[in-house]
């Protein structure tokens, strides 16, 4: 009963006040203003103190554009990141054709993927390039697909193309951010193995009715965990960089989970020999003689 | 220092551009084992074209190359220091992440007689103390 109301009472206020700032947004984004920026970023931390997420940050965002790569196990997931600081999404191109949440896709700057074809891809980086370039900061969920909010599913590398030098290029200034998501409290107590799938979206379930069942559960408690950036860097491929990343967003929802002390949960900067497959940075010929 | 990085780096035949150059005397003029957003603040002020990637990528280098030393000290930022020929320990302060560098005889000698007493002759140690400081009338534990 008291669920029901809660969640309402959720609904009820995020439709009058999603909609109208939906249309300014629109405007923002049409008069190429700043705010555009800003707003949704002041949106979904209004969202989240609405619904009761309780966000707890450990570690630093970085300053400034980097590519952000996070587990992923629940559409919350958007609101929390979004609360951390102004980003946009990439998602599948079908999150674009959604009633209301295609709009609101849109209206952050999704990048959207077509993940048909190979040529498809190469544009895709390109997108990605472009859009870090002009120091936005972009949110990967490199699992390709949603989680039960206990593991971390394995990293896809096919989608961090972005993130690797180009052939007969300069190595491109991108700082990428593994970032952990963990849905740890409910009500302030831990909410265990068999609750998490209550706000976790993955497999087939329905958007709307988990939508509901979420608003009406009570007040969560989220981690974040932004794990030491990495900078891309010659003969460093984008494999390693989807391992190391896998890596780092496990240790964090491990501990984070686990009820470790909070920086527990960072995951360390790479070793130096991070760098694969032999392929040694140039300058390190000589230094080796 | 008398021997800064740049010239480790120039000894060893390491390209050293502009950018790498600025980096390499800060990280020589730094004392205070800043970390990369740290050195980024100070290398941009010198050439505003420095982008926080490229630090990044340059510490990582140097580190490779021996040249500077990444230290852990646990709050997920990698902190740096050039590599020296004197040992020293650290003691981090955890309330405000100052470090301060220490040599003790007697701590260097028990350790050398504890791996001895384990049948092993020392060869490396790596010493990090965390501590909150006296004289804020707070010793650390909670009351």
């Amino acid at each position: 009963m008291m669920g029901t109301l809660r969640a309402l009472v959720i609904g009820a206020v995020l439709t009058v006040v999603t909609l109208p700032l939906m249309v300014v947004q629109w405007v923002l984004r049409k008069t190429g203003s700043d705010l555009a920026f800003r707003l949704p970023y002041l949106y979904h931390r209004g969202v989240a103190c609405l619904m009761g997420l309780k966000i707890v940050v450990t570690g630093r965002p970085v300053r400034g554009s980097c590519l952000m790569v996070a587990n992923h196990a629940s559409w919350l997931d958007i609101v929390v990141l979004s609360a951390v600081k102004p980003l946009s999404f990439i998602a599948k191109g079908e999150v674009g054709s959604w009633p209301v949440f295609g709009s609101l896709a849109r209206l952050q700057r999704t990048v959207f993927i077509d993940r048909g074809n190979r040529a498809a891809t190469g544009r895709f980086s390109e997108r990605i390039r472009a859009r870090l370039a002009e120091g936005d900061t972009l949110v990967l969920f490199a699992e390709g697909t949603s989680s039960d909010g206990n593991r971390v599913l394995p990293f896809k590398s096919a989608l961090m193309g972005a993130a690797e030098p180009r052939q007969g290029h300069e190595v491109d200034d991108i700082l990428v951010q593994p970032v952990t998501i963990a849905y740890t409290n409910l009500h302030g107590l831990p909410m265990g193995r068999m609750r998490r799938p209550s706000f976790a979206w993955y497999g087939d379930m329905e958007l709307v009715p988990h939508l509901w069942q979420a608003l009406s559960l009570g007040p969560v408690d989220v981690r974040v965990v932004l794990h030491e950036p990495i900078a891309l860097d010659r003969g460093l491929d984008r494999k390693a960089l989807a391992t190391h990343c896998e890596k780092a967003v496990r240790h964090g929802l491990v501990r984070a989970l686990g009820g470790h002390a909070p920086d527990d949960a960072l995951y360390p900067a790479p070793d130096a020999n991070l760098n694969q497959s032999g392929r040694q940075n140039p300058d390190h010929r000589h230094m080796a003689a | 220092m008398a021997d800064g990085i740049e010239d480790v780096c120039l000894k060893r035949g390491m390209r050293m551009t502009g950018q790498r150059r600025v980096i390499a005397r800060v990280i020589t003029d730094s004392t205070d084992h800043p970390d990369v957003e740290e050195l980024y603040n100070r290398a941009s002020a010198i050439d505003a074209h420095i982008s926080v990637a490229t630090v990044y990528r340059t510490v990582k280098l140097f580190e490779e190359a021996g040249i500077i030393e990444r230290h852990d000290f646990g709050n997920g930022r990698s902190r740096y220091e050039p590599v020296r020929d004197e040992h020293h320990d650290h003691l981090v302060d955890i309330k405000n992440g100052d470090v301060i560098e220490f040599y003790n005889e007697a701590i260097e000698k028990l350790q050398k007689a504890i791996a001895h007493d384990h049948g092993y002759r020392l060869v490396d140690h790596r010493l990090e103390l965390y501590g909150v400081p006296l004289a804020t009338g707070n010793n650390g534990e909670k009351t």
